[in-house]
């Protein structure tokens, strides 16, 4: 839309050709999707992944460039892959190399301060403590806090494939050949989800999460000099309100600091390196020759099993609607979230809705500023505070600025009831999400926004929605209301992984497997015992026990210590995914089958405006 | 109220180290489970102290390793120990009632010290012999570092009276319906008030809150007296004076040989010092980014301009002999101009020749150890003690204790609501010059997380933390002292982790109250302290409940 040049954008295209589709799209166009979670420890070296990509019948991974079409013409599937960190050192990436990617991604999701700031030590179900159904399983390092935090995850993950597809005999038919190869490598699904989108059937069509509110409105734009256009007229400047460095989206472009960095680097002698791109120069200096860049065109792909419980959640506003007289539960539900159930801003006037559904383009200082329309402490107002934190009007477009250097493009999907021992049968969201600095844009959210109980000067409340159960604050006239909400959200499992451009891949899938275990990330091959844990992480340095007291909060009352894996795995789902499919959402992408060469770089896939 | 803020800082043994820390951790958990005198209520960690020690907001015990701040490869410096301490009044009584409290305690922590070098020596090795019953209050308070700069979140705050607040604001929440079931009938606002409006809000709350907190029918003190106020002013004044004058001053030395010779001195040293600025001008093409950073995209054109109205100043002043009035303005103006130009590039020539430093890459197992000690109150209050090497030279020198001065002095004068710029996160912050000068400590109980709050730095205040740091090894290439530097973000955190000691020894009077939390808290009992509140008063009060 002509008035709307914020939401789509293009990657340039000399980059798109490098760079996995997801990045630029939701695949919004195909519903279906299946999450597989992979345990290579019987098949350690890239072998599995050269089959799996080049081998006969290879998966494709989507390009950047272009929705994928088979011989026939016919669309296909679309598909991703990632990585953690010991998956890295299970395909045999070099100690040296690993320690060059981010710290939170070589610790891993798990590691015990890490919980602590993430509030997963208290958005665990209390049965689970210590044991999320799922991650990387980094052992623990020298120096790391002692063990009543220290968690265990039932299943390790080294990679995990997204599948998506148009229904779900086709997602079943595209998936079965990776099954197969995988199988035939002994590599282990140790855990998988089938996702949909299950639009409704609104014009234009709903994407709504389990408590039925629409999801994947709000995403950051990202602009680049030379990588990135903007999706409308050449010359349209990025975004407004969303605008963000497209390096906090891709290694290999300017950041937030003006940096543009490799993720990670691969000494050019090792073998297999000469397939990996140079290191992108950064500032004045020219980058080391003897490097190569194993990040370039990737990112980080932050993943969440967050389960949801409907049932809860509508008794608690339920509660919380006759704590405030006159109000209904759909009333709260929509201040919890900060929007209404189709997704329009709660505001005095609601900017009008564009083609592609709920506007997003607003700020609060200006038209909300005491949150009397949008909460403060709602969940969209804590997950992106816009310029709502300025203290004054002249701080606006600083505090705006600094905002964005902490956003995330989010790439969940809802999946349908699973059952996790020790946590009942629920629905939930596989949260995803993408970005280069894991530390200030995924973590600053969750810690600093979203389960901050100090967030703009609110006391002892955290978002209403995804955090622990506590008081929730709605600002009105002539005085703040202050009912209590429950928690309906808790988190099985997660990982942090690598998401590499297209070469690195090739780099990945011809490595073998590492002769030596590295020192600095050692991958256990099997459930580490409990007492060996603790060995392992008191053994390098003499450390008196401290502060356990203080710093578990919420953490300690349950067992301390691993506990001892349920005797069966995870729940392998049933190949047939969920046949319930509502409505066909009928959001097909714009093809571009006439672009100008040149002219126009032309990724058509869905640019980004849904989910 | 005046707060202080001080730290101890001694030289460490250096063959010593590990048993220091032992003992820090020792004595941290001593008083961290002592509950003696603890106040009514008080379940928290430190409840002993934080009963026993009414005028202390935060203290730190923090010891820093001999490569704290040392680029790698570099000899080792001498290991620190620094004792901070943010208190209400003055420190004499503070550090007397720590001595009555934990004198010994320290007193073992001193004897892992080295002896200070200087007048203090005598005193330090009495005060730890064995046995000794010396006091250590004196040597405390001899050893003690004033702050180069200083920020206070909430000046003139007392602790006692946060803590007040505090209870004042959780016994007005508490009846505000929805109401715990406990809470009687007639302490829970009735819908009637409710619908009244703010103003009656505030009437039925003050009524129903006097008689638990008396204090409410007393004025409202604001933290910052007018006496305090003026003298912060005068400071600044007599600061940029003595700047002034001191940059004429060559200039008139200059005027008075020049006068020795010819009838026109002052005209002559005008012009000279004009031409003098007008090439350093030139030499300084690149501020026009300084002052992009101001605002101003039209500089470049501005700074030409500059240039040749300082050349036409000196034509004017050299030959037309304008008269001694206009003479005597272009020296007044042009002399420390000329002095301001002179030194920026004497500034950028030192900057540009150094090296940008390797970037630091701090240790992954001192870096978790760091964090092990961080985010230990899920919300409130975080600390951070960092330790740098500053560059040596006169002007590196003279610099850092002019940039600190001026921050501080600015800061007294601008930052009386808590806000720096945008942010306002920080309770007690300061620097100081420990090691005989040649070495820069940073100490910090800030609010978040430490990501969140260099984030915060490096989004909205790099400037004046370039300045503070710019003087300092190993810190991210800055220009003029305040352009990149800090805004270099990803650089600036991994200098920053190398620099800092673990916060094991930290105790905060009330870790979970945000600065943003203390003012909200404030207005609102400001509020309750007005008889009535009606109107617009009424209404801006009442959105802080
Ligand atoms: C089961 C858990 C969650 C549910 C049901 C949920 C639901 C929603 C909904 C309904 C919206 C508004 C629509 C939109 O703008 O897309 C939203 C926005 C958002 N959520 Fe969540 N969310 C969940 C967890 C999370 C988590 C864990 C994070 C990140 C740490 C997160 C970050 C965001 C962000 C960044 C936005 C956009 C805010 C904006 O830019 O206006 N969400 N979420």
């Amino acid at each position: 839309m002509a008035d709307q040049p914020s939401t789509s954008w293009k990657l340039a295209p000399s980059r798109a050709a490098h760079v996995q589709g997801l990045v630029v799209s939701p695949f919004a166009h195909l519903p279906v999707a299946l999450a597989l979670l992979l345990d290579a420890t019987k098949a350690p070296g890239g072998a599995w992944l050269h089959d799996l990509l080049y081998g006969d019948d290879a998966l494709v991974i989507t390009p950047a460039t272009g929705k994928a079409l088979d011989d026939s013409g016919a669309e296909t599937g679309c598909a991703a892959i990632a990585f953690t960190a010991t998956g890295l050192t299970n395909l045999g990436v070099p100690g040296e190399t690993l320690r060059s990617f981010a710290t939170p991604f070589t610790e891993g999701m798990h590691e015990a301060n890490r919980r602590h700031r993430l509030g997963d030590t208290r958005l665990e179900p209390p049965e689970r403590r210590n044991r999320p159904l799922w991650g990387g399983n980094v052992p623990p390092q020298p120096g790391d806090d002692q063990d009543p935090d220290y968690a265990v995850c039932e299943n390790t993950v080294h990679a995990a494939v997204l599948l998506y597809h148009k229904d779900a005999a086709a997602l079943a038919a595209f998936a079965a050949p990776v099954r197969a190869k995988l199988a035939r490598f002994g590599v282990a699904i140790s855990y998988s989800l089938d996702l949909s989108l299950k639009f409704d059937g609104n014009d234009p069509p709903i994407a709504r999460e389990h408590f039925g509110f629409a999801d994947g409105i709000s995403q950051p734009v990202p602009h680049d000099k030379r990588y990135i256009r903007p999706g409308t007229a050449p010359g349209t400047p990025s975004d407004k309100v969303h605008g963000i460095a497209g390096g906090d989206l891709l290694f290999g472009l300017a950041d937030a600091h003006a940096e543009v960095l490799p993720g990670a680097i691969v000494d050019a002698a090792l073998p297999g390196a000469a397939v990996l791109p140079a290191v992108p120069q950064n500032g004045p200096a020219k980058p080391d020759p003897n490097q190569r860049s194993l990040g370039l065109d990737g990112t980080y792909l932050v993943m969440r099993q967050l389960s949801q419980d409907p049932d809860r959640f509508w008794n608690s506003m339920r509660q919380a609607a006759e704590q405030l007289t006159g109000k209904t539960a759909d009333w709260v539900a929509e201040r919890v979230v900060g929007r209404s159930k189709d997704g329009v801003i709660l505001a005095k006037d609601p900017p009008p809705a564009t083609k592609d559904g709920p506007s997003n383009d607003f700020l609060f200082l200006a038209d909300d500023p005491d949150a009397r329309y949008c909460p403060f402490g709602s969940h969209i107002r804590r997950a992106n505070p816009r310029d709502g934190l300025a203290p004054s009007a002249s701080d606006a477009a600083t505090i705006l600025h600094a905002a964005n250097n902490h956003r995330i493009l989010r790439r969940g999907r809802k999946y349908e009831p699973v059952a996790v021992a020790g946590a009942g049968t629920l629905p939930g969201l596989l949260f995803m999400c993408l970005n280069t600095d894991l530390e200030r844009q995924f973590e600053f959210v969750q810690q600093t926004w979203m389960l901050n109980p100090s967030f703009a000067a609110l006391i002892d409340e955290t978002d209403p929605l995804v955090g622990p159960k506590g008081k929730f604050s709605i600002q009105a006239y002539p005085l703040r209301m202050l009912p209590d909400v429950d928690t309906f959200i808790r988190f099985i499992g997660g990982e942090y992984f690598f998401m590499p451009g297209l070469p690195a891949l090739t780099y990945l899938a011809g490595l073998s497997p590492a002769a030596t275990v590295n020192p600095g990330l050692v991958t256990e091959t099997t459930e580490p015992a409990p007492g060996g844990l603790e060995a392992a992480a008191a053994a390098p340095r003499q450390k008196p026990p401290r502060n356990a007291g203080l710093r578990k909060q919420g953490a300690k009352q349950s067992a301390a210590g691993p506990v001892d894996p349920p005797p069966q795995a995870a729940p392998e789902p049933a190949s047939d995914p969920a046949p319930d499919l509502e409505v066909d959402a009928g959001v097909v992408p714009d093809v571009d089958p006439g672009a100008e060469p040149g002219a126009d770089p032309g990724p058509d896939i869905r640019p980004d405006q849904t989910i | 109220m005046q707060q202080t803020i001080v730290s101890v800082v001694l030289p460490a043994l250096p063959d010593q180290v590990a048993a220091f820390h032992d003992a820090i951790l020792k004595l941290r958990d001593k008083l961290a489970a002592d509950r003696n005198g603890a106040l009514p209520g008080d379940t928290d960690e430190f409840a002993g102290l934080r009963g026993r020690l009414p005028t202390l907001h935060f203290m730190s015990m923090l010891l820093f390793d001999p490569d704290a701040g040392v680029p790698k490869g570099d000899v080792p410096a001498t290991p620190l120990f620094v004792l901070e301490a943010n208190v209400d009044g003055a420190p004499g009584p503070f550090w007397a009632a720590l001595e009555d409290l934990i004198g010994n305690d320290v007193r073992d922590l001193l004897r892992y010290c080295a002896p200070p070098r200087g007048r203090f020596d005598d005193m330090f090795k009495a005060v730890t012999a064995p046995q000794s019953r010396q006091p250590i209050a004196p040597l405390l308070e001899r050893q003690s570092v004033t702050p180069a700069a200083s920020h206070i979140g909430y000046r003139g705050l007392s602790r006692d009276r946060i803590l007040c607040h505090d209870r004042l604001f959780r016994a007005m929440v508490k009846k505000i319906p929805p109401c715990d079931a406990d809470q009687p009938a007639d302490q829970q606002l009735p819908a009637d008030v409710l619908a009244a409006g703010p103003g009656a809000i505030h009437a039925w709350l003050r009524e129903k809150l006097l008689p638990e907190f008396p204090y409410l029918d007393e004025p409202w003190k604001s933290g910052i007296s007018f006496d305090e106020e003026s003298r912060d002013r005068y400071g600044l004044w007599g600061f940029i004076a003595v700047s002034f004058a001191g940059a004429l001053l060559p200039w008139l030395l200059l005027a008075g040989v020049l006068g020795a010779f010819t009838r026109h001195g002052i005209a002559d040293a005008a012009a000279i010092a004009l031409l003098v600025g007008a090439v350093c001008m030139f030499q300084l093409q690149d501020i026009g980014d300084l002052l992009t950073l101001a605002g101003k995209p039209a500089a470049h054109d501005a700074w030409w301009i500059l240039a040749i109205g300082l050349v036409t100043g000196a034509l004017v002043a050299m030959w037309g002999h304008a008269g001694i009035a206009v003479a005597g303005l272009l020296f007044l103006v042009g002399g420390p101009v000329a002095s301001l130009l002179i030194l920026l590039a004497l500034l950028r020539r030192r900057e540009c020749r150094e090296a940008a430093p390797p970037d630091s890459l701090p240790d992954p197992a001192k870096v978790r150890e760091l964090q092990n000690w961080e985010d230990l109150h899920i919300s409130g209050a975080d600390h951070m003690g960092s330790v740098v090497i500053i560059k040596p030279g006169l002007l590196r020198g003279l610099l850092i204790r002019f940039g600190m001065r001026a921050l501080h002095l600015a800061l007294r004068v601008t930052a009386t609501d808590g806000y720096l710029g945008s942010m306002r996160t920080i309770h007690f912050a300061h620097w100081g010059l420990v090691d005989d000068g040649r070495r820069l400590l940073f100490l910090s109980n800030f609010d978040g997380s430490w990501e969140s709050y260099l984030d915060d730095f490096i989004e909205k205040a790099h400037a004046g933390l370039t300045l503070a740091w710019a003087n300092c090894i190993g810190f991210p290439p800055a220009e003029y002292m305040t352009l990149n530097g800090a805004s270099d973000g990803r650089r600036f955190k991994a200098w920053a982790r190398c620099s800092m000691a673990p916060s094991r020894m930290w105790y905060a009077a009330y870790p979970n109250i945000t600065i943003n939390q203390i003012w909200r808290q404030a207005r609102v009992a400001q509020g309750l302290c007005a008889r009535t509140l009606s109107g617009r008063k009424a209404d801006a009060w009442v959105k802080d409940l």
